[in-house]
């Protein structure tokens, strides 16, 4: 479990044993590479701003559900940058986003 | 189990139902996921819950397109969205939360215990809520209950009796009332009136009014020589007031004895603003105790005595109308604090003008119509506002008038058979039979077909209405005084409108609304006034008289 993720867990889901903090981790860490594929898949299509949003918005959701604060906010100034000069302009920091689904992923 | 607040958690993301669902049952809370807003719908009609969680941005439809549909079903089900939006749209998106007053937010980024906190918060206030929106129900259904009693308990609105009439009003402030009244005939010339006003309004007052209007009954068997003792009869109440609701209620109150054969009266004032007597003739009006006798209110004092010499004697004549009021009448008000009461002068003038008016309209004109006349006229000033119970009681002589037939029709279907047939007699007797049919068809359809079947059953059981039959040149006018719904239009309608509709009634007969068609039909016009909750319709039916009947009315 990313450490981060698990110190968050532990404290803001004081008094769920560990099999259950594990059950959502790991769904954590399913959805979140299933949104990020999904997200690439668009990007690579040059798919509308609205599209690419909505699966970005969730996977920010996400994030916050379990405290990652990292992935919030990687996701957060990618959805700032494209919002304001189109999908290229979140060039630079698509791979943030990449690193911390990456990271997410190793901890399960 | 039974114990635990139960939400419901819509979210079409299996991450946030899961980890909600985890964290809320942790805290004890029994959790219900959807995962589409039409899946929560099913279940908010399906179950009862204490809050629901919902997402904001789902695929669909948004959360708050689903929580107006929430709304459909409970008006009052707290809300909490839990959103990452707050980063994105701020005050947008406070502003349509707030738009619903049992809307609350939590940002998905805030400690799970804010949720937790935010949820016990809400449901509390909601369970607050639905307990005082229960009580009100109880209290409102308890309060209705007490109404039927009160009305219960009074006498008929009308009644029409060999040598007098009366006719009376009962308005309370709120539902029930602390105003009470009663007419109990002694003999078949004389009459005992006790008219009351507890102190004060409201619950207290009325369940004091309740009280003594059951204790008032046991008069209603006395002899002409105990009725006349209305001293006594005052003496008598004071001591049930003073013995049981010492320090809960006093009544101001006029007792009354009539003789309407000797045209002779006692009367007895204890603090009430007592009895307004105006000539039918001239609306003007005459002091019925000249010189000021009177009494304390009932119940106030434990030592008072209530004393043959302070009652008043008072003559009754031809044309006096006795007009009894409760003084709620001077509080009422154009505006809602009851600082532009009614100027008493102007209540004056009023009931002179309903008098007068009563009388320009000869005997169909009876008394029925006084009080709510009165309270019509007010209305149309601007004076609409109570603060206080109002009730009026009107009595007078019958003016010995035979080109009038007057009759009281209680709303049981045999008694208003046996109504009809005595009006019927009455036309006969100086138009023919055919007008007697005619006259017998017409009222039954009305008060049977029309006023009856708009009558609750109560009102089917208890209600009263009166017939005016009365002379005219070139026929004979029904007048028809009723407190049923009001159906102006069918005046205005055409004949050949009402036969229309008759043939395709009389094609389903199972349909109601014939009668109106037959009234229409029979009458050769119809005309409808109503006053406050008072309806008077007149029928002319055009015939030739057979000349039986004495001197016709111009």
């Amino acid at each position: 479990m990313k450490e981060s993720v698990r110190q968050w867990l532990g404290e803001q889901m004081a008094g769920l044993d560990d099999a259950t903090l594990g059950d959502i981790y790991s769904e954590y860490a399913e959805t979140a590479g299933k949104l990020y594929a999904e997200l690439s898949e668009k990007r690579a299509a040059g798919a509308s701003f609205d599209d690419v949003d909505r699966v970005a918005h969730t996977l920010k959701g996400n994030a916050l559900m379990v405290g990652d604060q990292a992935l919030f906010e990687a996701v957060q100034a990618w959805r700032g940058a494209i919002r304001e000069g189109g999908l290229a302009a979140g060039d630079p920091l698509w791979d943030a986003i990449g690193t911390e689904v990456a990271a997410i992923r190793a901890g399960e | 189990m039974a114990d635990k607040l139960k939400v419901l958690v819509l979210d079409d993301e299996r991450l946030v139902r899961f980890t909600i669902s985890a964290y809320l049952k942790g805290a004890d809370f029994s959790v219900t996921t959807a995962e589409t807003p039409s899946e929560a719908i099913a279940c908010v009609r399906r179950e009862r819950f204490h809050a629901i969680v919902s997402d904001v941005m789902m695929g669909d439809m948004d959360g708050f397109m689903f929580r107006s549909l929430v709304r459909e079903i409970d008006e009052t089900i707290p809300v909490v969205f839990l959103t990452s939006m707050m980063n994105d749209v701020g005050n947008a998106f406070m502003e349509r939360v707030t738009e619903d007053v049992h809307s609350y937010y939590v940002a998905k980024s805030a400690p799970r215990s804010v949720l937790v906190g935010k949820l016990r918060q809400v449901v509390k206030a909601y369970i607050a809520e639905l307990n005082v929106r229960s009580m009100e129900r109880h209290l409102a259904k308890d309060l209705a209950l007490a109404s039927f009693v009160q009305k219960a308990m009074l006498p008929q609105w009308v009644h029409v009796d060999r040598r007098y009439s009366y006719t009376s009003c009962f308005t309370p402030y709120r539902e029930v009332s602390g105003d009470l009244y009663e007419w109990f005939p002694v003999s078949e010339d004389t009459a005992l009136f006790i008219g009351g006003d507890i102190a004060g309004h409201g619950t207290t007052a009325s369940l004091a009014m309740t009280a003594v209007q059951a204790f008032l009954k046991q008069f209603s068997s006395l002899d002409e020589k105990r009725a006349r003792r209305v001293d006594r009869i005052a003496q008598s109440i004071h001591s049930f007031l003073h013995s049981n609701l010492r320090d809960v209620a006093y009544m101001v109150a006029t007792i009354v004895y009539f003789d309407f054969k000797n045209r002779e009266g006692l009367y007895l004032n204890c603090g009430n603003p007592g009895i307004m007597v105006v000539s039918r003739a001239t609306g003007e009006q005459r002091e019925i105790n000249p010189g000021n006798l009177g009494a304390l209110p009932l119940g106030l004092f434990g030592e008072a005595q209530y004393r043959e010499e302070d009652v008043a004697p008072f003559r009754i004549e031809d044309d006096d109308v006795f007009v009894s009021m409760s003084d709620g009448i001077y509080d009422v008000s154009s505006d809602r604090d009851g600082l532009d009461a009614v100027p008493r002068d102007i209540v004056g003038e009023i009931i002179s003008l309903a008098v007068r008016q009563t009388e320009a309209e000869g005997r169909t004109g009876l008394f029925a119509a006084i009080p709510h006349r009165i309270m019509s006229a007010l209305a149309d000033m601007g004076y609409v506002h109570r603060q206080d119970d109002v009730s009026f009681f009107v009595v007078g002589a019958n003016p010995a008038d035979e080109s009038c037939f007057l009759l009281e029709v209680k709303m049981r279907p045999e008694l208003i058979d046996e109504s009809c047939r005595k009006a019927a007699v009455w036309v006969a007797s100086r138009y023919g039979e055919e007008a007697g049919v005619k006259a017998d068809l017409l009222l039954n359809e009305h008060l049977m077909n029309i006023y009856r079947h708009g009558l609750d059953d109560f009102g089917r059981q208890h209600e009263v209405s009166v017939l005016a039959l009365d002379l005219a040149p070139d026929g004979f006018d029904v007048t028809v005084w009723d407190r049923g719904a009001t159906w102006k239009d069918v005046a205005s309608e055409t004949e050949s409108e009402a036969d229309a509709r008759l043939e395709a009634q009389n094609a389903n007969l199972a349909a109601g609304g014939r009668g109106r068609c037959i009234v229409r039909k029979i009458a050769d016009s119809i005309s409808v006034e109503r006053f406050m909750n008072l309806n008077k319709t007149v029928f002319r039916v055009k015939c030739a008289s057979n000349g039986a009947g004495k001197e016709v009315r111009k």
